[in-house]
């Protein structure tokens, strides 16, 4: 013991003389090492863009409409000379939009989002992202017949006075939105124009969008369409208040005119009757029932449209030559090596890698695309404008989320409750054109059509008993069992050829069918 | 045996067939391609319980030919089921490999070590297989009617009743026991001692 003691000092100074000026490391201490230079990479590469948590919100001064679309101001640290990728990621919709970054610093993007606790915002630069969910606004604003939520753009700062009846969210004239998405949890839009304040190029279509999907949007002052934006058919003029108002019809919506002057004193008066007249329908009385929203379906579509049949594939010549090889295969190989009397093992052999060849080629055939199966629903009411509300229906095989390109296309899906493993989005379309091919198929009044109430018929539609097909027929239901409390009239068209006006990349898109409904206001 | 892949690529080709035609998908309404390619995978989980029939085992060879035997089946099933993929894509055949192939080990162990017993244990596992691979659901019924107790614990064990209560056809938890019970049913085949040595 003692001499093992006293040995060390000697061996100590004998390694300490050899000693190499660096001494690797075990491999344990190295892949820590390796690890901690990755995370601090990582978290210096995502720092440089970064989403700004603080000033990254919900524009609307703490209101939003949940399940709907409402403004979002995003901002994130930017490098001189790249491009951005922002996407808003709600469950099974993304959607996205290149913003250019011109210098380094905070960058400043408006998109829409979806007022819900699971949506988030991804910012992709320089191939390194960011996510972040932001904070739902504090004031949710259901839907009501007897408080209308808008929008209100005004020169300086709307100054309209606010109430239980009205409630608006402030907003700059030359900051109008130019996507409609933006406008989506709003009952109507305001525009105050006293001088001669232009929009920002692409507001005016988008405020005609919102209104073909039934929104309303009322404005005093100057406002000239651009050209080439559809013609709104011919004004009516209505009093309210004791103001004349233009009414134009657009789609499902309206649109409301009447010069600054003349509500310069009570705007908010004139502005509520308007919109009395808009949602009422011209009663006395708020309707039954809850007003509509895009933003949720109650009852969801999913409960009256069922996944259709699928057009059966035909097998091709290669399917019933290699059914046929695979069969030969197996009959002729025992046969052939039984005179070989080497036992059965080569043909065992044989015919397992003959197969493994078979099923190589049969998985390497190409197969029919997945079918997504559209069902259209037009909204219509005065004029060849209108909008159409579609359910689209997935199938399992798809498996990336509805993507939507915010620059190129004007189109907004929601994701739905999934039927027998199908996947089903509502999807809106603003500003299209009517189908061509119409035939009146019913008018309804009072919770009544054709002389009978809206489930009787609803119910002789779906065993065939009307001109409805099994799709129009579903259709109708759904729509009946959405609407038909409002006790409004309504006028329901059986379509022709129906042109899909999007498409899901690498499916084929197939039209169940559809139905135009006319609601005159 | 011998003739095992030729019955195997016969019944799915007519399975096929029969599905697919237009009565069958009028009279049993497929709601979608899967609930088609899931009335195909029940016919091709069953074919390993009733095809498989060792003639004599006796040596180590004769286990190995038997495997080989096997593998053949599962190849000549999985060929004829890809060569129907032009009916989607060929991703449901793909995921549903791991619980075919799981399927045709154990039941192929199994055979092999019942067929190193010779007589009447090649009989006797086959309807053990049956009993464990595919009834075990009304196993759980009777036992729900029975004893007033939940069997549901059996669905590991029967790749029919796993595929009929999820919604995918990748297996899941089937797998694994039916992978690890057929590895030592073939290894057990492969180690047990010559019949006439035993005698």
């Amino acid at each position: 013991m003692m001499a093992c003691i006293g040995a060390r000092p000697r061996e100590r100074r004998g390694r300490h003389h050899n000693r190499p000026l660096f001494i690797a490391p075990p491999l344990t201490q190295r892949a820590l090492i390796a690890l901690f230079g990755v995370l601090i990479l990582a978290s210096s590469s995502l720092s440089a863009q970064q989403i700004d948590h603080e000033r990254t919100r919900y524009l609307g001064d703490g209101r939003g409409r949940p399940g709907c679309y409402a403004p979002l101001e995003i901002v994130f640290a930017g490098k001189a000379g790249g491009t951005a990728t922002v996407e808003i990621l709600s469950p099974g919709v993304a959607l996205r939009r290149q913003v250019s970054v011109n210098a380094a610093g905070p960058v400043t993007a408006r998109v829409p989002c979806r007022v819900a606790a699971d949506s988030k915002i991804r910012v992709t630069l320089d191939g390194a992202s960011d996510e972040f969910s932001p904070e739902v606004p504090a004031r949710l604003m259901a839907p009501s017949y007897h408080r209308i939520y808008a929008a209100a753009f005004a020169p300086e700062a709307a100054n309209l006075p606010a109430s239980d009846t009205l409630v608006f969210d402030a907003f700059k004239t030359d900051e109008c939105f130019a996507d409609w998405r933006m406008f989506d949890g709003y009952d109507a839009i305001v525009l105050l124009n006293p001088g001669d304040g232009r929009l920002p190029a692409g507001a005016q279509r988008a405020l005609l969008e919102f209104a073909s999907l039934g929104g309303a949007v009322f404005i005093a002052g100057n406002f000239t369409l651009e050209s080439g934006l559809p013609a709104l058919p011919d004004p009516t003029t209505i009093d309210f208040a004791g103001v004349p108002v233009l009414r134009q019809s657009c789609g499902g919506g309206t649109l409301y005119r009447v010069a600054y002057e003349r509500i310069a004193e009570k705007p908010a008066d004139v502005l509520v009757a308007a919109m009395r007249r808009h949602q009422w329908y011209g009663g006395s009385e708020a309707p039954a029932g809850a007003p509509a929203t895009r933003g949720a379906e109650n009852p969801p579509p999913t409960q009256y449209l069922e996944v259709g049949d699928r057009r059966a594939a035909a097998p091709s010549l290669m399917v019933y030559g290699l059914v046929g090889l695979i069969a030969l295969t197996c009959l002729l190989a025992p046969l052939a090596l039984d005179r070989l009397k080497r036992g059965a093992w080569p043909a065992f052999a044989a015919t397992a890698l003959i197969a493994v060849g078979i099923a190589i080629a049969g998985a390497n055939q190409s197969g029919p695309l997945p079918q997504v199966q559209v069902s259209v629903l037009e909204l219509a009411s005065d004029g060849d404008i209108t909008a159409r509300r579609e359910v689209w229906l997935v199938p399992p095989a798809v498996k990336d989320v509805f993507t939507v390109d915010l620059a190129n296309s004007r189109l907004l899906p929601r994701a739905g409750k999934p039927v027998t493993g199908w996947r089903v989005y509502t999807v809106d379309l603003p500003l299209t054109r009517a189908i061509a091919q119409r035939a009146p198929v019913a008018k309804f009044e009072n919770a009544y059509i054709e002389g009978l109430p809206f489930r009787d018929f609803a119910a002789r539609a779906r065993v065939g008993e009307t001109a409805l097909d099994e799709t129009g027929a579903r259709l109708v239901d759904w729509w009946l069992e959405v609407n038909a409390y409002r006790g409004r009239k309504a006028q329901i068209v059986k379509v022709g050829e129906i042109e899909p006006l999007a498409a899901w990349p690498g499916t084929e898109t197939v039209i169940r069918g559809g139905l135009a409904i006319i609601e005159p206001r | 045996m011998r003739y095992a892949p030729l019955a195997v690529v016969t019944v799915l080709a007519a399975a096929h067939a029969l599905l697919t035609g237009a009565w069958a998908r009028e009279a049993f309404d497929y709601g979608s391609d899967l609930a088609l390619w899931r009335a195909i995978f029940y016919v091709e989980l069953a074919l390993p319980l009733f095809v498989l029939w060792p003639a004599v085992v006796k040596t180590r060879r004769d286990v190995a030919e038997f495997l080989l035997g096997v593998l053949a089946c599962a190849a000549a099933s999985s060929a004829v089921m890809f060569a129907f993929a032009y009916l989607s894509s060929p991703g449901p055949v793909w995921q549903s490999r791991p619980v075919v192939f799981a399927c045709w080990a154990l039941c192929g162990g199994f055979m092999a070590l019942a067929a190193r017993f010779g007589g009447a244990w090649p009989a006797r596992a086959r309807i053990a297989l049956v009993c464990v691979l595919g009834l075990p659901l009304l196993w759980h019924y009777f036992s729900l009617e029975y004893a007033q107790k939940s069997q549901l614990g059996l669905q590991s064990l029967s790749p029919h009743w796993y595929l009929a209560a999820n919604a995918t056809l990748d297996g899941g938890s089937v797998i694994a026991p039916l992978a690890i019970a057929g590895a030592l049913a073939l290894i057990a085949a492969a180690v047990w001692p010559k019949r006439k040595e035993a005698a």
